[in-house]
């Protein structure tokens, strides 16, 4: 099998995907007026939790790659909720702030830092990706707790959001908090999941994967561990960035700018 | 209130513009004398197989040139001028400690005198500024130079770490109604930046030399391979503080270019927004980036190729910074003064510099030229063409406030002049020593096609740019004297500090201006505040200043303990466990258990404490003080009985890299719990002698969260040495 | 062009870095020439003798922030391609049991071939043939770099690494330790002589071959003095008894062109010089002085120069 081989054939039809883009696609439909230019973001929030799922991605995470999983898990953890939460559809008028007291951040970022170390506890992360049953479980944990991180920082309403200099906080020590995991699986000598060293190849694809992308057990591992060292962490800038662009917002204005 | 004169009252001082003064002069004497190290070392340098200086002297030279530039020099500068200008321009009376202020800047001249008293205890350290191990270890340093290298670089870090946390507490607690933190001079914001980048990355500094402190002192292995030590783990520990030290060095530099550039332009900062974000963009990057010092080991492509890329998207957010300041000139209207100048040559120089860095993100190229010239004119361009030029600009552009007295722009002149030249005759010249294959640290070298020719050229820069220093001095000496007067605002600056008189009176302000955007002084001349005073943006949450202090405390502490836990692991559960005792074969989990619930309980009666306290019961507060201070000790005494027995089974620090790790982690625990046992007992002395109710609920809190933290350390140690420990 | 330089290249490996060293140059000589002039024109146009206004109060343009920002990250993205691609030219991974070991020493190299033979300092290859060397250090960390055959690579102890070294066509290419270690640091000079595959094979054979019993007379007072002198606790000379090997192997000492890794050449004079005064002519080296009268120097030279 070649790379391209590879990467055109081993699409399937999976029904978490399948759903999310029905879901999305009534939602889009019936609230087009609402959602406006917002659209985009949860078309991609859709296309992204696709390419997660139903992609070669989704096919090489099911045991196979470490790195893949990798991608699979941080996709849908940081990737999908963001972007679905971006494009929620919501009343533009404000309601009145309601009674109701805001959830403490800290159990929000519990569950999405959660999310990354718990499910690679190797036992957990073994189950995942040897049985069928627990890897949708993982899937499904994964998008929860990612909306859950998320929502402090972009719940549709601005008025339940944290203030943007605790966004950054509460973003950059989560970044802290993956970038240690990161770290961790990079340098371990020690399998994080043992399914990855001895893929069962149902797909034909190992001798690919081990000889013409030079992609060892170790090697795969590696990969895995940076990918949620390095680029994870840039999501998590990028989310930074975002909350400084509130503060500017709401306190940067100037008289001079704000009557040009 | 009167100003005190006198040699004495600057000894005692507490005030920030004092202390910032204080700063800058030290500065300046280190600068002068790491400015004499270099220019020995080029004149060593200036031809083939040179013998003004042995390699021994060399050796010496450059590693107490750059330890010098970097610690003693640049670093309180920046922290120079941050404490002078950085509550003027946020509109505060003082820092928000000033007594911590006090006590930070005298540790950077006790740092700088430990560091030089090894010339008399058997030579100064010899190992370069990043003293890689197992050079710096004992078979290779025998002298102590090495080991007051470490002593002062602790002291010099703590010093650091406690402005940091002092800056931050002030930026966050301290400003003017009005100025959010969205309004702040950019000054500010970076510096406020670069404080928390110095929370973070001066632990992972100090906690590494510790470790390098206990292989030297107490023959352990940390970074020893003959006996089971790694040295590639040093230089992951140093590059993790490294890294991040760069942007440490060049991020307040950027907002003073932020500042002089938009006055001298008569124009506010272009995108503020943007050269503000771009400075997050870059610390947070910084952390992310460090391996790329380490291309030359040989770590794998894996990592070289994640690293790679890491490190040229740093690019990014730093030419978001250059093209701003060009387009906030552009359109202008420039006026050349010194600081301006200075300014200006500050842009291409570090761009220049940052370009040669994107060729070291490029693993490949890396390979071939670091340690080299190049790497060496590379930073040169950095840290000297850029945060040495932003400094001299700077001290242009504020000594009229800080002196009542302008410097004279004539010698200024000369003094820009002859650095351009200087600097970059020295410099850009070694870029083509390094391609000519040029290693550096070399003593001399042999006479190879074109390389005296081009070390001559680069000797020549760097007389011309003592000669320009000297001249740099000369001006600070005479306009002191006779310098033209100043007034309130010589530039017709917009930022706060220039609303006050020159030098700003004890208090800083008669009445702190009204501040409704990020100009207050144009919006004064400019504007009807009426109509801005609508404007006005929602009150900001405010803090309390103890409690920024002590969660800042905590997060540096933190990082602190990290480190020493990552050496635990990397050494007990990767790769080949080091032979003899182990956590399992030693360790009774059962016994520490009981001492552990001791400790976690002080936690709990600590808090009935608190709340006590809060619901002004003195009485009992202090009995369930007296009941955390008793838990802790338990803790403390199980501890030291675990280390008798240890001992008595023969189980010392050096014995293997378990017993080096876990005495040093714990050890470390151990210290913090006692510290926060005498803050204990402090608060306990002051419940008992009644003085509590009125002003102890801050700092009960203070130490309350401190304790916690403890305690929270606690839990990841026991769980990773003792629970996991008896489970492999 | 000029010998030590990178861009001279001659191995396949190096050239590939040299390739994206001009590519990345070139990229960022634009982005400075680019930076330079407009500063160059804000100075002229914008500076106050020229327009004394008050300038229009602008504070930004968000399109073209975002222009700026995307135009760098697409050229850093199109550099961080070249770059993986030449990583992987110019150090391709390991396949097979070394070639050859290099050790660093304090402040000497030490050569290993796989058929047994030992030099130092001066490194023999075959032209044209890609070596598989080990790099490894004996005590602090060393930097084999000889530049114009490839990658520099650290020499860590405890952390051996591998690295591809070869010459396109016969010559002699210097490099040097490229890592401080210490005092000598400059003097850890290395040479690496390529040669045609046949000569290469005769000097490997000829550096197996132990040293040829010396001739009476002075040389062989000379070898007496080796061993009575110490100095074969540390060098070893194969065929003058059992000795070990801290110390560079001096059994064919007298083919080296240089002594102390560079410092001094190897003729009879500097040679004398260099056992008179080991710590004058390269201080803090860890050749000692071991107070040799001038006919014990004598003797030695001519018993060194016999080890051909």
């Amino acid at each position: 099998m070649s790379t391209v081989g590879l990467l055109v054939s081993l699409w399937r039809v999976d029904p978490l995907a399948l759903a999310a883009c029905v879901a999305t696609a009534i939602v889009l439909l019936a609230r087009r007026s609402q959602l406006g230019p917002r659209a985009i973001w949860l078309g991609s929030a859709a296309v992204v939790l696709v390419t997660a799922l139903a992609s070669p991605i989704g096919r090489l995470a099911d045991g196979y790659l470490f790195s893949a999983h990798m991608l699979q898990h941080l996709l849908l953890v940081l990737v999908v909720p963001p972007l679905a939460l971006l494009g929620w559809p919501s009343s533009r008028e404000e309601r009145p702030s309601s009674s109701r007291r805001r959830l403490h951040p800290v159990i929000p970022w519990l569950l999405g830092v959660g999310a990354m170390w718990l499910w690679h506890e190797p036992k957990l992360c073994d189950a995942a990706s040897s049985n069928p049953v627990v890897h949708r479980v993982q899937e499904l944990s994964l998008l929860a707790m990612g909306a859950a991180f998320w929502w402090p920082v972009l719940a549709p309403r601005a008025a339940t959001r944290l203030p943007p200099l605790a966004g950054v906080l509460y973003l950059f020590t989560a970044c802290v908090a993956c970038t240690l995991l990161g770290i961790v699986i990079t340098f371990s000598p020690v399998e994080v999941c043992s399914v990855f060293a001895h893929p069962v190849d149902r797909l034909g694809v190992m001798p690919l994967v081990r000889d013409g992308w030079g992609l060892s057990a170790e090697r795969d591992q590696q990969v895995g561990g940076l990918l949620m060292w390095v680029p994870a962490c840039l999501v998590y800038g990028v989310g930074i960035m975002g909350q400084l662009a509130r503060l500017f917002a709401e306190q940067g204005g100037t008289p001079e700018e704000e009557a040009s | 209130m009167s100003e005190s004169r006198g040699p004495y009252s600057w000894v005692a001082t507490v005030d920030h513009k004092r202390i910032g003064v204080l700063y800058l002069l030290t500065a300046l004497f280190f600068f002068v004398v790491g400015g004499l190290e270099a220019l020995v070392m080029r004149l060593q340098l200036a031809r083939p197989n040179g013998t003004l200086v042995g390699p021994e002297t060399f050796n010496q030279l450059f590693t107490m040139h750059g330890t010098t530039m970097i610690f003693l020099v640049v670093m309180p500068s920046l922290v120079g001028f941050g404490n002078y200008f950085v509550p003027l321009m946020i509109g505060a009376r003082d820092m928000a400690f000033p007594r911590l202020n006090a006590m930070s800047y005298w540790l950077l001249p006790f740092g700088g005198l430990l560091l030089h008293f090894s010339i008399f205890a058997g030579g100064a350290p010899s190992a370069g500024w990043f003293a890689y191990a197992p050079l710096t270890e004992t078979p290779f340093s025998s002298t102590p130079g090495t080991d007051y290298w470490v002593l002062a670089l602790l002291v010099l870090g703590i010093g650091s770490v406690s402005t940091a946390i002092n800056f931050i507490a002030t930026i966050l607690t301290l400003r003017a109604p009005g100025m959010t933190m969205g309004r702040v001079p950019l000054f500010v914001w970076m510096t406020f930046v670069t404080s928390i980048l110095v929370v973070l990355a001066l632990p992972v500094l100090n906690a590494a030399i510790v470790m390098l402190l206990v292989d030297r002192q107490l023959d352990a292995h940390f970074f020893l391979a003959s006996g089971g030590g790694n040295a590639v783990l040093w230089q992951h520990f140093f590059w993790t503080f490294g890294h991040p030290e760069v942007y440490i060095l060049a991020l307040p530099a950027f907002g003073m270019i932020s500042e002089m550039i938009p006055v001298f332009s008569r124009k506010p900062i272009f995108g503020h927004e943007f050269v503000a974000a771009s400075t997050v963009a870059i610390a947070i990057l910084s952390f992310g980036v460090w391996a790329h010092h380490m291309f030359a080991v040989g770590l794998g492509h894996t990592a070289d190729v994640f690293f790679a890329a890491g490190s040229m998207l740093i690019a990014v957010p730093t030419g978001v910074k250059i093209f701003n300041w060009i387009a906030t000139m552009w359109g202008g209207t420039l006026h050349f003064k010194t600081a301006m100048l200075f300014a200006t040559a500050f842009i291409i120089e570090f761009v220049i510099g940052g370009l040669s860095g994107i060729t070291f993100a490029a693993a490949p190229i890396d390979w071939q030229m670091t340690d080299t010239y190049y790497v060496v004119a590379h930073f040169h361009y950095v840290v000297f063409g850029g945060t040495a030029f932003a400094l001299l600009g700077a001290t242009y552009y504020w000594f009229p406030k800080m002196s009542g007295r302008r410097l004279s722009e004539r010698l200024g002149k000369w003094n820009f002049w002859l650095m351009v030249v200087g600097f970059n005759a020295t410099f850009f010249v070694q870029h083509f020593l390094g391609i000519l294959g040029m290693p550096r640290r070399v003593f001399t070298y042999p006479d190879l096609p074109m390389w005296g020719t081009l070390n001559l050229v680069s000797t020549c820069g760097a007389v011309l740019m003592g000669i320009s220093s000297l001249l740099l001095v000369v001006n600070i000496g005479w306009s002191l004297r006779r310098g033209k007067r100043a007034g309130d605002n010589p530039w017709n600056a917009w930022t706060l500090e220039w609303a006050t008189t020159s030098p700003p009176p004890h208090d800083n302000f008669r009445q702190v201006p009204p501040v409704l955007g990020r100009r207050p002084l144009w919006d004064m001349m400019h504007q009807t505040p009426s109509k801005a005073a609508e404007r006005a943006p929602r009150k900001e949450r405010t803090f309390d200043k103890g409690a920024v202090a002590v969660w800042t405390l905590v997060a540096s502490e933190a990082g602190f303990f990290l480190i020493l836990i990552a050496a635990y692991v990397f050494f007990n559960d990767f790769g080949a466990r080091p032979a003899g005792p182990s956590a399992a074969s030693v360790l009774d989990v059962h016994k520490t258990g009981a001492f552990t619930i001791c400790l976690l309980t002080s936690s709990f009666t600590l808090w009935v404490a608190e709340k006590n306290l809060h619901r002004k019961k003195s009485r009992a507060a202090a009995v369930w003080l007296a009941l955390t201070l008793v838990l802790g000790g338990i803790f403390i005494i199980g501890q030291g009985n675990e280390y008798v027995g240890l001992y008595q089974r023969g189980v010392g620090v050096a014995t293997n890299l378990f017993a080096t790790t876990f005495f040093t982690l714990t050890g470390f625990h151990g210290l913090h719990v006692t510290v926060g046992l005498f803050a204990l007992a402090l608060a306990l002395g002051l419940a008992v002698s009644r003085d509590f109710a009125t002003r102890s609920p801050s700092l009960l809190r203070a130490i309350g969260i401190y304790w916690h933290f403890v305690d929270v350390v606690w839990i990841a140690v026991f769980s990773i040495v003792y629970l996991r420990g008896m489970h492999s | 062009m000029i010998d030590p330089s990178p861009f001279d290249p001659r191995s396949p490996e190096a050239r590939a870095i040299t390739q994206l060293f001009d590519q990345t140059l070139l990229v960022c000589a634009a982005i400075g020439a680019l930076v330079i002039v407009l500063v160059a024109i804000c100075v002229v146009r914008f500076r106050a003798s020229v327009r004394p206004v008050e300038p229009p109060q602008v504070h930004g343009h968000k399109a073209l922030e975002i222009a700026w920002t995307i135009v760098p990250l697409a050229i850093v993205v199109g550099l961080f391609v070249l770059t993986a691609r030449a990583m992987a030219a110019s150090d391709p991974p390991a396949t097979r049991e070394p070639d050859l070991v290099v050790i660093g020493h304090q402040w000497w190299w030490e050569a290993r071939y796989a058929s047994g033979a030992v030099t130092a300092n001066e490194i023999h290859i075959p032209a044209g043939k890609d070596l598989l060397v080990r790099v490894e250090s004996a005590d602090v960390i060393h930097d084999f770099w000889v530049p114009q055959l490839g990658r520099k690579v650290d020499a860590t102890p405890g952390h051996p690494v591998h690295v591809w070294l070869q010459a396109e066509a016969p010559g002699t290419f210097t490099g040097a330790c490229a890592e401080y270690c210490g005092s000598e640091h400059a003097w850890m000079r290395i040479v690496v002589v390529a040669q045609p595959q046949a000569e290469f094979d005769a000097w490997e054979r000829h550096e197996q071959a132990q040293a040829l019993a010396p001739p009476d007379g002075a040389p062989m007072h000379g070898a007496t003095l080796f061993v009575n002198k110490t100095c074969v606790k540390c060098h070893a000379i194969a065929g003058l008894g059992e000795s070990v090997a801290v110390a560079p192997d001096l059994t064919h000492l007298a083919e080296r062109k240089t002594l102390g890794a560079g410092v001094i050449a190897n003729d009879p004079v500097d040679l004398a010089r260099w056992l008179r005064d080991p710590q004058g002519v390269k201080p803090g080296s860890h050749m000692p002085d071991l107070n040799l009268s001038d006919e014990e120097v004598n003797d030695l030279v001519a018993y060194f120069e016999t080890l051909r």
